[in-house]
């Protein structure tokens, strides 16, 4: 009896990290979609100072940072970046999506 | 003595601009050495060297000495009609482009738009026109291509001019030129167009 219930445990457990893992790959991907559709204008290209996406070298001091500064940072605006991109449309969570996106290019 | 003062950030920021195209261009060998270097590195390299500058001039003289900053210099379109007026980012970028076309034909490079307030900005080929709707409608992304203009075939690419600041939008919108007049922060106004020579065909 004690084998199953040890086989049991293991699977649940592979299951709750299979949907943990899932769930930030889902996060990750509307991170992407919100960028193509807002942010690629600038982080595609570093247009006016824009951090390149991937671009190790402009995002190494950044990230840094960590991620709540720089939800902040392109909430309120920094530097030459107008407030969310000037996306006032943007809620708090999608800057938060977009951004662990934009970090997990570094990867 | 403030004249002087602008005219000398002026000179530095034009010269900045030059040295480091000359400096690109010198590091390749010329066009006609250009072999080793894909035409998309080098035109990628050099609007590297020409958003640094913009950007640069954008951040250190009008944020910093402009309105938002010391207040000592106001940007203005007709910033020559006005004792503190300094460039806008855009003018100062044409003005490099002025002055790299008068000291050479290995490339060129101009601010272009299917909107433009000055219609001496408007695309003239047909690689210039399909560049432009290209990167309006792809925002993020460039366009690269090959045209043969008077018998000499170029590689043409097209970058995007994004509205970065509220001062872009209003001035565009409120123009009495403009022919578009709902632009957007963040949205593909125009487009860097830059052209070098291949081979004579």
């Amino acid at each position: 009896m004690m084998p199953y219930l040890s086989y049991l445990a293991v699977l649940i457990v592979a299951a709750m990290l299979a949907a943990c893992e899932s769930k930030e790959q889902q996060l990750l991907a509307e991170g992407q979609q919100i960028y193509q559709k807002n942010c690629k204008v600038c982080h595609a290209q570093g247009i006016n100072g824009a951090p390149i996406l991937g671009n190790r070298k402009m995002w190494s001091a950044r990230a840094e940072q960590g991620k709540e500064t720089l939800v902040e940072h392109a909430i309120d605006g920094f530097g030459l970046m107008p407030a969310k991109g000037g996306k006032a449309d943007l809620a708090k969570a999608d800057i938060e999506k977009v951004v662990a996106y934009m970090l997990s290019q570094l990867d | 003595m403030k004249e002087y003062h602008l005219k000398t950030i002026k000179q530095f920021v034009v010269a900045g601009s030059i040295a480091g195209s000359a400096a690109l261009l010198s590091a390749c060998g010329g066009s006609e050495q250009a072999a080793g270097i894909a035409p998309n590195v080098y035109t990628d390299s050099l609007f590297a060297v020409m958003k640094a500058d913009r950007t640069n001039y954008t951040k250190l003289v009008v944020k910093r000495l402009g309105p938002a900053g010391a207040g000592a210099v106001k940007p203005d379109e007709h910033w020559e009609d006005i004792p503190n007026g300094t460039l806008l980012p855009a003018q100062m970028f044409r003005a490099g482009a002025e002055a790299v076309a008068e000291m050479t034909d290995d490339f060129t490079y101009s601010l272009q738009s299917k909107w433009p307030i000055n219609s001496q900005n408007a695309p003239k080929t047909e690689m210039e026109k399909q560049g432009l709707e290209y990167i309006a409608a792809n925002p993020g992304e460039n366009f690269y291509g090959e045209e043969t203009l008077g018998g000499v075939t170029y590689y043409t690419a097209v970058y995007p001019d994004v509205a970065v600041s509220d001062a872009c939008t209003t001035c565009h919108n409120e123009h009495k030129d403009s022919p578009k007049t709902d632009f957007k922060l963040g949205e593909v106004m125009g487009g860097v167009v830059i052209r070098v020579p291949l081979k004579s065909s």
